[in-house]
C-alpha cells in the first residue's frame, strides 16, 4: 500500500519539480540571472534540477508498473492512450513522459545535433509540461484535495507569469531578472 | 590580466558552488516533501480505513438490529393470529336469538 502512496507523492513532487525546470528554462532562454550570480547559474540550475526532476519521475512511473492497485502496464508508459483506465489522462502522462525523454536525449548529445533540431526538440517542453499538469488534473487521486489543487495553481501561475514576462521581455520584469541582451 | 583571469576563476567556482548548494537545497527539500506527503497520505489513509471499519460494524449492527425488531413484530403478530383464530366466537345472531327466548 505504500507504493500507492508513493506514486502519488512523487508525482505531485515530479509536477513542481518539472514547473521549477520549465521556469528555469524559459529564464536562460531569456537570459535572466539572479542578482550578483554569474550567468551560467540559470543554465546549470537548469540542467541539474532537469536530472533530478527525472529521478523523481522515474520513481513515479516506476512503482506506478510495480504497484498492483494502479494497474499502470509497461505498453501504457511507452505508448500514449493504450492504458485501459482513462486511457487520455494517462496518455497525456506518457505523452509528457515521452517528450521530457527526448528533451534530455537530445540534450545529452547537443554536440552533436545542430542547433536548430535541438531548439525544435526543446520547444516541446511547452507541450511537455501542459501535457503533465492535464495528467495530474485527470489522473491525480488527490486533484480534488485543497493542497493538490493549490500546488496546481502555483505551478501555472509561475509559468504563466515567467513566459508572459518573456513574451512582454522589458515591462514585466524587475530590473536585476532583466534579460542581458538578446537571445 | 592575472587579475582578471583570477576573477573570471573566481566568479566560475562561486557560480558552480551556487548551482550545487541550489541543487542540494532542492533536492533535500523535494527528499523531504516526498516522504512527508507518503506520510500524510499513509496517515489519512489509515483514518479512512478506521472509518470504514466504524461504518462496516455499525452496519452490521443496524442490520441485526432490523432483524431482530423484523422478528418480534412477526412473533407477535403470530401471536395475535393465533389468540385471534383460537378464541371461541359466538355470532351474534345467536347470542340475540338466546338472549329473546330466555
Amino acid at each position: 500500500m505504500t507504493d500507492w502512496y508513493l506514486i502519488r507523492a512523487t508525482g505531485l513532487v515530479s509536477l513542481v519539480l518539472f514547473t521549477v525546470v520549465t521556469v528555469l528554462g524559459i529564464a536562460t532562454a531569456s537570459r535572466w540571472r539572479p542578482r550578483r550570480a554569474p550567468s551560467f547559474v540559470t543554465l546549470g540550475l537548469h540542467r541539474s534540477l532537469s536530472l533530478l526532476a527525472v529521478v523523481f519521475i522515474a520513481i513515479h512511473v516506476v512503482t506506478a508498473v510495480l504497484d498492483p492497485y494502479a494497474g499502470v502496464t509497461v505498453l501504457s508508459v511507452l505508448v500514449p492512450f493504450a492504458a485501459h483506465w482513462r486511457p487520455l489522462f494517462v496518455g497525456l502522462g506518457t505523452v509528457s513522459l515521452d517528450l521530457v525523454a527526448a528533451l534530455i536525449v537530445t540534450s545529452l548529445v547537443r554536440r552533436h545535433l545542430s542547433r536548430h533540431v535541438w531548439r525544435a526538440v526543446h520547444l516541446l517542453a511547452y507541450v511537455s509540461w501542459p501535457a503533465a499538469i492535464a495528467h495530474s488534473l485527470g489522473t491525480g487521486t488527490d486533484a480534488s484535495s485543497p493542497w493538490s489543487q493549490a500546488a496546481t495553481l502555483v505551478c501555472i501561475a509561475a509559468v504563466g507569469t515567467t513566459l508572459t514576462a518573456r513574451l512582454l521581455r522589458r515591462d514585466g520584469l524587475p530590473k536585476h531578472l532583466a534579460p542581458q541582451g538578446a537571445s | 590580466m592575472h587579475t582578471a583571469q583570477d576573477n573570471r576563476l573566481r566568479s566560475r567556482r562561486s557560480g558552480h558552488r551556487q548551482i550545487r548548494l541550489v541543487t542540494g537545497l532542492v533536492a533535500a527539500g523535494a527528499a523531504a516533501s516526498t516522504a512527508l506527503v507518503t506520510g500524510g497520505l499513509a496517515q489519512g489513509g489509515k483514518h479512512t480505513a478506521d472509518a470504514a471499519t466504524t461504518v462496516s460494524s455499525s452496519t452490521k449492527t443496524i442490520t441485526a438490529a432490523k432483524k431482530a425488531t423484523t422478528t418480534v413484530k412477526k412473533t407477535a403478530s403470530t401471536r395475535t393470529l393465533q389468540s385471534a383464530s383460537s378464541a371461541p366466537t359466538v355470532s351474534t345472531s345467536t347470542a340475540v336469538a338466546t338472549s329473546g327466548g330466555s
